[in-house]
């Protein structure tokens, strides 16, 4: 974890707990609009289970070897002496956050398929489902009724032929990970081993494996594990919809009276449909922000709301 | 009874019980609450699954480890049981309450006392006819215990909201002391429970301890004992970062050997059994995390590389060893830094009376506190009062100590004091006499110790279940192995 965590400091500006809620996938504003700002979205819920003690612990490590630094306000910064590794061996790349359901969802969800199809394939109908949680075990059933049961062939070289498209390694970590009959895991340790990488490592490995599957499976010629997923979530808020669906014509605090929010929370919709929506959203006089420096409130939306389309245009001008 | 047998043979297979099961299952049967002490490796899960799978009630199973829940539904699906399913803090809240709102659908739900303690968890099991209800590892109940849990405390009111049909307790170790507190904590009243304790002697596993200089011979002679000893072997440790180390030294030796602490993950620890289970892996060096649940008949020796907490962990943890009843050796190795360090560690991580006062004034000061002071604090938050809760633990604090020092004049006790007697004395309500001889203990020189294993009455290795299957494959061998029908690619 020490080298990631250094890796994930570099070049950006976080304090030490904002990384931890990201990595954890805390929602808040100030949470999001810190990932959004130092591109930090796709680690979003990277470590779900992190504890906060072991994370603090590694992080005191890292600064009492001076590997990073703390400013007077509290961020973390790599310090000039620091070795990093400019192009990591490996690093994922295939994670998006909050786009994706949760990891731990997916990773059980096609664990657990893979277990179904291998006994049930050598006629094994007494085995314990490798997950304890009953709304997965319901949903693989139900895909399993539904899509694999009739076509198993098929839906077993459909599964080889997505593994196909992982990088090798990777393909080697998902596929040890899967259990069937008469066949448990390997051990993150014997993995590390076999990939001469760290054994955490490897589990990032696997849950960005996991993530390329989940894409993967969402393209149309992949029909049979598409369903077993649920599909992409929306990464703005059903609320944070709602306000910009009723925001045209109308001002802040019209829309705040309407859907009885405070003002500020419609303020902190509008930034988030501006990091996350489709859009590059600017400031229209429709609505009714006080003049600058009149409210230095609305002043600082202002702020951070061309922070965030000029973030968003470079990015744009990047992928062009 | 023949109907009994004719069960045990429908269900799981067996032709005949394993002492005290049958009387166990005629109490519960004959509408008697039982509490059952039989020693570790009597088959004590069956006591509760053949009189559930025979009426067809609902089962409560009350059990304080969640990596202990899930392996026992595990174990009855593997069986062929699905109605089995362990509601605790793993699941989200969306499955708690899908299995609430159908109780009919379960026949066994598995529930952590915590949990079990939820007034929405009550609610839902209070309008449905309970048939047994289960406390398993009952000693937990008891503050004169070492294990004890506060969330047990709350059982007896429990039952008394529920009203079960009947009522099983059972545990493998519990001093008469600690079972007079199950049988009162739990409103077990004499005339409507059969007691039913067999003695904790396990005449054919051998005791030894061997002291040891220090560290580096210890492992020297674990290497050596691994050479001598046949078959299955369990090493347990008091520090994950020791049996690291050493499983680590042991692997270099091509040794197959695993490694298993309470930080895994699910499906590793699941492998890692299934692995020992089968004989691919032939050594685990584990933490007590490791054993409950694991039910292996041929495990040859369980080796203590540090001293366990209590006599009654000690009686655990070499209760896996030789549950074939076949010949199976317990031994210890005690440096000298070993035993002052189990008494300190049972002295540590129990808050001051100050930090018990200033949490319950205000418990969100330490939310994100994950201290061992505050950790055991936040168990017993929702039990009790602040100073119920400073004399319960200063009772708790005693136990562990007197525990700790009963262990250690386990260990310290002259060579010719009998080990067995020392453990039968302090858990049998009517000890025996032990014959000591010298298939009974021995306190041995690692020389001394190599000789007699070497003529140790060792029974021959029974094959192993399945082929040797090295850990990582190939993607194109794993698919195969998984879907044999999966053409070449």
């Amino acid at each position: 974890m020490p080298t990631f965590l250094v890796q994930l400091f570099q070049k950006r500006h976080v304090r030490p707990i904002t990384m931890y809620h990201i990595l954890r996938g805390k929602r808040t504003f100030s949470n999001l609009y810190a990932a959004f700002i130092n591109d930090l979205l796709p680690y979003w819920g990277l470590l779900p289970h992190l504890e906060r003690a072991a994370y603090e612990k590694e992080i005191q490590s890292l600064i009492r070897r001076n590997q990073l630094v703390a400013d007077p306000d509290g961020y973390l910064t790599v310090t000039d002496t620091t070795e990093i590794d400019q192009s990591p061996m490996w690093w994922p790349r295939h994670v998006a956050g909050l786009v994706m359901p949760p990891y731990r969802e997916s990773g059980d969800l096609l664990t657990l398929a893979v277990q179904l199809l291998s006994q049930l394939s050598q006629h094994d109908p007494h085995f314990a489902p490798v997950t304890p949680h009953i709304l997965i075990q319901q949903r693989v059933k139900q895909w399993y009724r539904q899509v694999a049961q009739s076509h198993l062939a098929a839906v077993t070289a459909e599964l080889a032929d997505l593994l196909d498209q992982l990088p090798p390694i990777q393909a080697l970590v998902v596929v040890n990970r899967f259990m069937g009959r008469n066949l448990d895991v390997a051990s993150w340790d014997d993995l590390a081993k076999q990939c001469h990488l760290d054994p955490f490592i490897v589990q990032l490995m696997w849950v960005d494996g996991i993530a390329q599957l989940y894409t993967l499976c969402q393209q149309p010629q992949n029909q049979y594990w598409r369903p077993l997923f649920p599909p992409p979530t929306a990464a703005v808020t059903a609320s944070a919809q709602t306000t910009m669906q009723l925001l045209p014509g109308r001002t802040i605090h019209q829309v705040a009276a309407k859907r009885r929010l405070a003002e500020s929370t419609i303020r902190e919709h509008i930034l988030e449909a501006a990091m996350l929506g489709d859009q590059v959203l600017t400031e229209t006089p429709e609505w009714g922000l006080a003049p600058v420096g009149c409210d230095h409130v609305q002043d600082f939306f202002r702020d951070r709301l061309s922070a965030i389309a000029a973030r968003r245009m470079k990015e744009d001008i990047i992928d062009e | 009874m023949n109907d009994l047998r004719a069960a045990l043979q429908r269900y799981f297979g067996f032709s005949a019980f394993r002492p005290g099961q049958e009387a166990v299952i005629s109490g519960l049967l004959s509408g008697k609450n039982v509490l059952a002490v039989l020693p570790t490796g009597q088959g004590k899960s069956l006591t509760y699954q053949l009189p559930t799978l025979m009426t067809g009630q609902l089962t409560i199973v009350v059990s304080p480890l969640l990596a202990l829940m899930n392996d026992q539904v595990q174990h009855l699906q593997e069986m062929g049981v699905k109605r089995a399913v362990a509601l605790n803090s793993m699941l989200e809240r969306q499955e708690q309450l899908a299995i609430l709102n159908h109780l009919d659908r379960w026949q066994f739900i598995f529930v952590a006392p915590e949990t079990l303690s939820r007034p929405d968890v009550l609610t839902a099991f209070a309008h449905f006819p309970i048939g047994l209800f289960v406390v398993d590892e009952a000693h937990c109940i008891s503050e004169w215990g070492p294990d004890f849990r506060p969330a047990f405390l709350q059982l007896g009111t429990i039952i008394q909201r529920l009203q079960p049909r009947r009522i099983l307790a059972l545990t493998a170790t519990a001093a008469p002391r600690v079972q007079d507190d199950i049988k009162q904590r739990l409103g077990l009243s004499p005339a409507t429970t059969l007691a039913i304790v067999h003695s904790v002697n396990r005449p054919n596993i051998w005791l030894d301890i061997c002291p040891i200089n220090d560290e580096q011979e210890k492992l020297t002679v674990l290497r050596r004992l691994l050479r001598i000893i046949p078959g299955s072997v369990i090493v347990y440790f008091n520090r994950k970062k020791r049996a690291r180390e050493v499983a680590a030294a042991l692997a270099a030796d091509d040794i197959a050997v695993g490694l298993y602490h309470g930080d895994l993950d699910p499906l590793s620890r699941r492998s890692l059994q299934n692995q020992f289970l089968h004989g691919r892996i032939r050594v685990i060096c584990a933490t007590v995390a490791f054993g409950m649940g694991i039910d292996k008949n041929d495990v040859r020796a369980v080796i203590h590389f540090a001293p366990p907490s209590s006599l009654a962990g000690y009686l655990q943890a070499i209760g896996r060893a030789g549950r074939d009843n076949l010949p199976a050796a317990a031994i210890s190795l005690v440096g000298p830094g070993d035993i002052p360090q189990m008494l300190a560690d049972a002295e540590r991580g129990f808050p001051s009376a100050g930090l018990i006062q200033t949490f319950f004034a205000d418990p969100s000061q330490f939310q994100h506190d994950e201290s061992a002071e505050i950790v055991l604090l936040r168990r017993y938050q929702h039990f009790a009062s602040a100073a119920t809760v400073q004399t319960l633990l200063q009772n708790t604090q005693a136990t562990r100590q007197a525990a700790a020092q009963q262990m250690a004049r386990f260990f310290t006790a002259p060579a010719t004091v009998c080990r067995r007697q020392l453990i039968v004395n302090a858990f049998d309500p009517h000890p025996m006499t032990v014959r000591h001889d010298a298939h009974c203990c021995a306190v041995t020189q690692p020389p001394q110790l190599f000789g007699q294993l070497s003529k140790f009455p060792w029974p021959a290795l029974s094959p192993s279940s399945a082929a040797l299957t090295p850990s990582v494959l190939s993607v194109a061998v794993r698919l195969k192995k998984l879907f044999p029908a999966l053409p070449q690619s």
